[in-house]
């Protein structure tokens, strides 16, 4: 391990995302949330899979809800970002801000 | 809340393949959720079709859990290369289940399912008509669209009806400026099918009624395919103008089509497309289109559209009043028109056997299923220990799960992959052969819904390996497995023993099926076909008619120049004798020369139901060429030609239709039909041999040949095909043809050079076709449950090592040891081979529409089924046995 609070491309996506919701995140509206934003696709499992793992790591606390008639009577998996967490996006939004450093006016460039 | 709930399949499967818990419970109401996002966006199939891959997929992913994926299946190949025997038989065995099954789904949705290439094509319907005396659901048979009359009726009247079009296809000698005369298949079309197949031209315009525009010097309009015009060096808009020569007739080039435009029947290889101008039907009104084809109209059904033609017989009959014994057949219901949709028309001989042959894959691919799932449970009892061991030390369900989804992981994506490949590349094999007899065939290929669900199916089956082992993991504990338990448990026993049935039963099916189909092939072939096809060569000839079509009084030069061919062939050393007719039995493609005829005197005499008589023209020679035998009377002469007399030849099954009781030499018969109403009746001059025209399984029609007459009318033949027997094999014989013609004239085209054997093969093309991918289903089949129950005896065998042992030690003999493990292994095979024949039997009915001088239930066949595969499986359970026997006393001491 290269440290504890270090961040895969994906488990960043979801910790953003949960951010995003604003309280309101839970699995579907995660999946949307990222779906609508990148336009890339998300399996379900590969989700929860993720969540578990930035659980295990602490970043992220889930309950789960009451039972949802809409949802079949099943209920839904709120995630919150823990302290942790909230550290852990700061860090990586800075590393990637440092590293992106200089290189705007050339991604400018190479839009036109 | 409006809200569709959705399949439950997917969600139970998903249920069963996660791990119990609220965490899971919350991850199936996200899918469900999504489930109606999408359902709004994509529709209901996209989206159930996605939810069922995204349910197997999620659950997979969330069982195997936070380790990577990756890192997971690359451990798993690690420990299976070690086990190469393991990776090698799973793998081998599902890819080629696979690479079977997907290959003629692809077949499949190629012929059967996927929609024709046409705007609307669902609205597409074919009109025909049965034609009594012709067996029609046969195979073979060119399919007709009734009288030309009765076409002209609808085109104008019908309601439900958009439109209409009627086609034929002919093959004439083309000619374009100086280049050499070349024969080209033309479609010769009325310009309404044009509207009704949607066909948009890519340059200039398209056939119209009105063609030719009167004051320019042609006989009618043409299209170009795209191809052909490129294939003819002449692109742009150089084409369009231009003037060409077809059979004799000048056309002018108004417009082409995308290349590749295709009629749906009987259009394989046109190039060209003429107008048929309502003068030119006008002279064919008891004639036939080979093939009509109507557009309803949005609201219009099948039933609706049938039952409005049924009802302008009546209006038919009004304007055709001389058809008048054409359409009493219609009325009286021995010739009807049937409507039917357009893809069903254009796949009913075929469907069936495609359905069958893929039925029996999806047996195999089950056969291969099963004997994975064996091999694997055995494997997981081989590693039992190890499992135990690692539960011992702490390992969580999910973990040992995860261990056993990703070996099935490595082991179906790699059967996948390579089955996938297979398939593929035996496909790109199938479209290349010629494949007459099945329609569309060349558009089979592995669309994006073979392979999706392919995935799935793959996805399903990694579920169901890397579960297999763990349903019973209740069962491994450290005690049982610490050095104990060496001889497997009775659940587990059964468990495999059930599937050893399994698939001895299926394969037991499938042998059945196969043998009875190749017992009926066979007995097909030794159908006496009626006539001689070997050491025989035919090919066909063109003339270009027009040059005598106009002159009036019948000029007989082409006669005279086709029997004058004939002599001087019969002539070339090493050809035996030859021979003229207007067409080949058993020819697929072969215009159906029938009409309506009845005997002067006899039986039939003012009966409504007139049969219709098969009828060829034939030379001198033609008969004796190919040994058609003749039983009374005499045969056609050269003077009967030159006379052009009314003496005829009837075949035995005419000569007992007409004429049960008398002796039909000299008899009359009338040619009912308008085309000849003043011709005088024919006379019989003999009686031949029944000739089996409309293939091998099919009755020998009744049929009359008439001495050849070509060129008198437009009617009259456009092309005489010549047959020629040699003595022995004479390579040359292509050659000295050509010039033997050339000498005669040197713009004739030979063409359709072919052994009558290739046209008798021909004919059951489809059969043969489909018997061997069924052949290979069914070996693959044997050799698949061969191997299983191999392996699974091999495997018990070595379990209990060591109890035989001690029993050797203790004195038991080693032949008693042996007839042990053979009886045991006996007892699966035979409850697998009783199930297997008593469901042959159940389903005998399904297969007896594909037989032909074999019955469904024919015991001899399942008996020889039940002793292969008694015989095959006391082989595979031999050699284990045998192992049992020798097995050392001191391996029972070493092993515990």
């Amino acid at each position: 391990m290269t440290g504890r609070n270090f961040l895969g491309e994906f488990e960043h996506m979801v910790l953003v995302a949960v951010l995003q919701l604003d309280g309101e995140a839970y699995g579907a509206a995660i999946v949307r949330e990222i779906e609508s934003r990148t336009g890339r696709g998300v399996p379900s499992g590969s989700l929860y899979v993720t969540l578990d793992r930035l659980e295990n790591k602490g970043l992220v606390r889930s309950r789960i809800g009451e039972p949802d008639a809409r949802r079949g009577g099943r209920p839904k998996r709120f995630v919150t970002v823990t302290t942790e967490g909230m550290q852990a996006v700061r860090e990586v939004r800075q590393a990637m801000l440092s590293l992106w450093k200089g290189l705007e006016a050339r991604l400018e460039e190479k839009k036109v | 809340m409006n809200q569709t709930s959705p399949p439950r399949l997917p969600l139970k499967l998903a249920r069963w393949i996660l791990p119990p818990g609220r965490k899971s419970d919350a991850l199936l109401g996200d899918m469900e959720e999504l489930y109606q996002d999408r359902l709004h966006l994509h529709g209901r199939l996209r989206t159930n079709l996605w939810f069922l891959g995204a349910s197997i997929f999620s659950g997979l992913r969330y069982r195997v859990g936070a380790l990577s994926v990756r890192v997971g299946l690359l451990q798993a190949s690690r420990r299976l290369s070690r086990r190469p025997g393991y990776l090698l038989s799973t793998v081998i065995t599902l890819a080629i289940g696979f690479a079977i099954a997907v290959g003629t789904f692809a077949v499949v949705s190629g012929v059967l399912l996927a929609p024709l290439p046409y705007p609307d094509a669902d609205r597409l319907v074919q009109i025909e008509f049965e034609l009594p005396g012709f067996p029609y659901e046969n195979g073979g048979h060119p399919i007709f669209g009734g009288p030309w009359a009765h076409y002209l009726t609808y085109a104008e009247l019908s309601q439900e009806l958009e439109s209409v079009g009627a086609y034929n296809v002919f093959r004439g000698p083309f000619i374009d400026g100086d280049a050499q005369p070349t024969t080209v298949p033309e479609l010769w079309t009325t310009p309404s099918l044009q509207t009704t197949l949607g066909i948009v031209p890519t340059r200039g315009r398209l056939l119209d009624r009105s063609d030719p525009i009167p004051g320019d010097e042609v006989d009618g309009a043409m299209l170009f395919l795209d191809d052909f015009a490129v294939s003819r060096s002449v692109d742009g808009e150089a084409v369009l103008g231009r003037q060409v020569h077809l059979q004799g007739s000048p056309f002018r080039v108004v417009g082409t089509l995308p290349a590749g435009t295709e009629v749906p029947i009987g259009g394989e290889g046109v190039r060209v497309w003429t107008s048929a101008t309502n003068a030119q039907i006008e002279q064919f009104l008891t004639g036939f289109p080979q093939v009509v084809i109507g557009r309803m109209n949005p609201r219009a059904t099948v039933e609706s559209v049938q039952r409005e033609l049924d009802e302008l017989i009546e209006e038919t009959k009004d304007r055709y009043p001389f058809l008048h014994p054409t359409l009493n057949m219609i009325e009286n219901g021995a010739m009807r028109a049937r409507v039917r949709p357009l893809k069903d028309a254009l796949t009913q001989d075929v469907r069936r056997s495609i359905w069958l042959v893929f039925g029996s894959t999806l047996v195999l691919l089950t056969i291969a299923i099963v004997n994975v799932t064996n091999l694997t449970l055995v494997r997981a009892d081989v590693t039992r220990h190890l499992t135990a061991t690692r539960i011992a030390l702490g390992a969580s369900s999910g973990e040992i799960a995860r261990h056993f989804l990703a070996e099935a992981g490595v082991i179906v994506g790699a059967a996948w992959l390579v089955g996938m490949t297979i398939a593929a590349s035996t496909l790109e094999l199938i479209r290349g052969l010629p494949l007459e007899g099945i329609p569309r065939i060349g558009t089979s290929q592995l669309t994006a819904t073979t392979w999706g669900l392919s995935g799935m199916v793959a996805l399903a089956l990694v579920a169901l390996l890397g579960y297999a082992p763990i349903l019973r993991k209740t069962s491994i504990s450290v005690l049982t497995s610490g050095g104990k338990g060496q001889t497997s448990s009775r659940a587990q026993f059964r468990l495999r023993n059930a599937l050893i049935g399994v698939q001895v039963g299926m394969a037991c099916v499938l042998l059945i099926a196969s043998a009875l189909l190749s017992q009926s092939f066979f007995a097909t072939h030794r159908v006496n076909p009626g006539f001689e096809s070997a050491d025989i060569m035919t090919f066909r000839l063109l003339f270009p008619f027009n040059e005598t079509r106009n002159t009036e009084g019948g000029d007989r030069a082409p006669t005279r120049f086709f029997t004058e061919l004939r002599d001087r062939i019969a002539r070339v050393p090493g050809v035996a004798d030859a021979g003229i007719s207007s067409c080949l039995p058993l020819d697929v493609g072969c215009d159906l020369s029938g009409t309506t005829m009845r005997p002067m005197d006899g039986m039939l005499d003012g009966s409504d139901d007139i049969p219709v008589i098969g009828f060829r023209q034939v030379s001198d020679g033609y008969l004796e060429t190919i040994g058609i035998p003749v039983i009374a009377g005499r045969p056609l002469e050269r003077r009967d030609i030159e006379q052009i007399s009314n003496g005829v030849l009837v075949n035995e099954t005419l000569a007992n239709l007409f004429w049960p009781d008398s002796n039909p030499i000299g008899k009359l018969i009338d040619r009912n039909s308008l085309a000849s109403r003043t011709v005088a009746p024919l006379e019989v001059i003999g009686v031949v041999g029944d000739v089996h025209t409309d293939g091998l399984t099919s009755p020998a029609p009744p049929m009359l040949y008439q001495s050849l007459v070509v060129s008198e009318q437009a009617s009259d033949l456009s092309s005489v095909v010549f047959v020629v027997q040699t003595e022995g094999p004479l390579p040359s014989l292509v050659d000295q043809i050509g010039a033997e013609v050339a000498a005669l004239r040197s713009d004739v085209p030979v063409t359709d050079i072919r052994t009558l054997e290739s046209v008798v093969d021909n004919s059951t093309a489809r059969a043969r076709f489909s018997l061997w991918l069924l052949a290979i289903s069914t070996a693959v089949a044997l050799l698949l449950s061969t191997v299983g129950i191999y392996s699974v005896i091999s495997y018990v065998v070595r379990r209990r090592r060591s109890e035989f042992g001690i029993r050797l030690a203790l004195g038991a003999h080693g032949g008693s040891l042996k007839s042990l493990v053979l009886r045991d292994g006996a007892i699966p095979v035979l409850v697998g081979l009783i199930v297997g024949l008593a469901v042959a039997l159940l389903g005998s009915g399904v297969l007896s529409a594909f037989l032909f001088g074999v019955a469904p239930t024919d015991p001899f066949t399942y008996g020889m089924v039940a002793i292969i595969l008694i015989a095959v499986s006391t082989a595979a359970a031999y050699l284990p046995a045998a192992q049992a026997s020798r097995v050392p006393p001191t391996d029972a001491l070493r092993s515990n």
